[in-house]
C-alpha cells in the first residue's frame, strides 16, 4: 500500500486498538451478568464489524494501489 | 438490579463509554476519508482507461487510413500494446469492483454501528452506570436522618446470621457524626483479604496522589482535628469551612486540614463501597489506600459515601 492508503488503514486500526484495549480493561473489572449482556448485545457487533471493515479496506486499498502501479504504462 | 454485581470501578465503565464516543466521532470521518480515497483511486483508473481507449481508437483509425502500400507494422505493434493495456485496465477495474462491493457491505455495517450502535451502547452504559451508582451504596433510610447512624446495623440486618454474629463493636471514631450521605462502616464488613492484596508496603502507595507518609498525616489530621469539630455540625461539615481554616493558619492545601477533610468526606474523593445483594462483605470501589491506612492506624471504622447525591 502507498503512503496515503497505509496511513488511512493505520489510523483506523489505531483507533480500533484503543477502543478494544479499553474494553478488555473494562471487562476485566466488570465481570457480572450485566457486563456479559452488554458484551453480547453491543460489544460483539463492534468485534464483528471492525475487523471485517479493516480487512476489506486493507484488501481493497492494496488492490487499488497495485492496479495503479501496474497500469502505469 | 436483580443480578449479582461484580464491578470494581464504575469510573472505568464511564471511561469506556467516553472512549466509545470518541471512537465514533473519529471513526466516521476516517471512514469517509477512506471512501474518498477509494473513489479517487477508481476515478484515476477510469480516466486512465478512457485515455487508453482513445489511444486504441486513434491507432485503429491510423490503420484504417493507411495506404495499401504503406508499412504499418509499427502502428500494429502500438495498437496491440494499447489493446493489451486497455484490457489490463478492464481486468483491474473488474477486480476492484468486486473488492469495492465487499468493502461497501462492511462499510455499511460499520457506519450503522458508528451512528446507531454508538447511541444504543452509550445509552445502555449510561443506564448501567446510573444503576450502579444508585446501587453502589450503603443505604440509610431517610427517616433515620443520614450520616449519624452506624451502617453496620442496617447492613447486618440484611445479611446472613453468621455475619450478624460477627457484628462489630463500635470503635471510638464511629461515635463522631458525619455529614449527610456518609456513614461509618466497620472494616470487618469489607472484603479486606482480597482488596488489600496489592498493598503490602509503603511503595504500593506510589501511584496514588499522595505517598504513604502524606496520606498518614492527612488521616491523623482527619481523626484528631476534623472529626472532633464535626460534632458542632453546620459549617464544619463542608470543605469550604476547612479551606478557610487553612487560609487563617497559612497552610497550603497539601499540608492543610481541607485536604484531610476531602480525603474522607468529599463526595468525589471519598471512600466508596459496593456489595451484591447476597454478598456478606463490601468490595472497595474507591479508597483502597485510605482503607489500608485506616487499618495501619488501627481504626475499626471508616467513613463511607452512602451513594446519595449531595447537592
Amino acid at each position: 500500500m502507498n503512503g496515503r492508503s497505509g496511513q488511512i488503514v493505520s489510523d483506523i486500526q489505531s483507533e480500533w486498538s484503543r477502543l478494544r484495549d479499553m474494553w478488555k480493561e473494562t471487562r476485566s473489572i466488570w465481570r457480572d451478568d450485566v457486563g456479559s449482556r452488554f458484551e453480547k448485545e453491543h460489544w460483539k457487533k463492534w468485534e464483528d464489524a471492525l475487523p471485517q471493515y479493516v480487512s476489506s479496506l486493507e484488501n481493497l486499498l492494496d488492490t487499488l494501489d497495485k492496479a495503479i502501479q501496474r497500469t502505469d504504462f | 438490579m436483580n443480578e449479582q454485581i461484580e464491578v470494581l470501578s464504575i469510573e472505568k465503565i464511564e471511561a469506556f463509554a467516553a472512549t466509545l464516543r470518541i471512537f465514533a466521532a473519529r471513526g466516521l470521518p476516517l471512514a469517509r476519508s477512506a471512501g474518498s480515497h477509494i473513489a479517487r483511486g477508481q476515478a484515476f483508473l477510469a480516466d486512465r482507461r478512457l485515455q487508453c481507449r482513445h489511444k486504441v481508437e486513434r491507432l485503429e483509425d491510423a490503420v484504417r487510413q493507411a495506404k495499401p502500400d504503406e508499412d504499418i507494422s509499427g502502428i500494429f505493434r502500438l495498437l496491440n500494446r494499447a489493446q493489451e493495456e486497455y484490457h489490463e485496465l478492464l481486468r483491474c477495474e473488474s477486480l476492484i469492483d468486486q473488492k469495492v462491493s465487499i468493502y461497501e457491505r462492511a462499510e455499511h455495517a460499520l457506519s450503522g454501528l458508528l451512528q446507531d450502535g454508538t447511541a444504543a451502547a452509550s445509552a445502555s452504559l449510561k443506564n448501567i452506570v446510573t444503576a450502579l451508582q444508585d446501587y453502589n451504596s450503603i443505604r440509610i433510610e431517610d427517616s433515620l436522618g443520614g450520616g449519624t447512624r452506624n451502617v453496620s446495623e442496617s447492613a447486618n440486618s440484611s445479611t446472613t446470621s453468621a455475619h450478624s454474629a460477627s457484628s462489630p463493636s463500635l470503635g471510638s471514631l464511629s461515635t463522631f457524626p458525619l455529614p449527610c450521605n456518609f456513614a461509618w462502616v466497620s472494616l470487618k464488613e469489607i472484603d479486606l483479604s482480597n482488596e488489600m492484596a496489592g498493598l503490602k508496603k509503603e511503595d504500593d502507595f506510589r501511584e496514588v496522589p499522595y505517598p504513604y507518609t502524606q496520606l498518614k498525616e492527612a488521616a491523623l489530621l482527619f481523626k484528631d482535628r476534623v472529626l472532633p469539630e464535626l460534632t458542632n455540625g453546620g459549617q464544619a461539615m463542608t470543605s469550604e469551612y476547612w479551606a478557610e481554616i487553612d487560609r487563617h493558619s497559612g497552610l497550603n492545601y497539601e499540608s492543610g486540614v481541607q485536604r484531610a477533610f476531602e480525603a474522607f468526606l468529599a463526595p468525589g474523593e471519598c471512600i466508596k463501597l459496593s456489595r451484591g445483594k447476597d454478598q456478606p462483605l463490601y468490595s472497595i470501589t474507591s479508597g483502597r489506600h485510605r482503607i489500608k491506612m485506616a487499618l495501619d492506624l488501627g481504626w475499626e471504622h471508616v467513613p463511607v459515601f452512602t451513594g446519595k447525591r449531595i447537592p
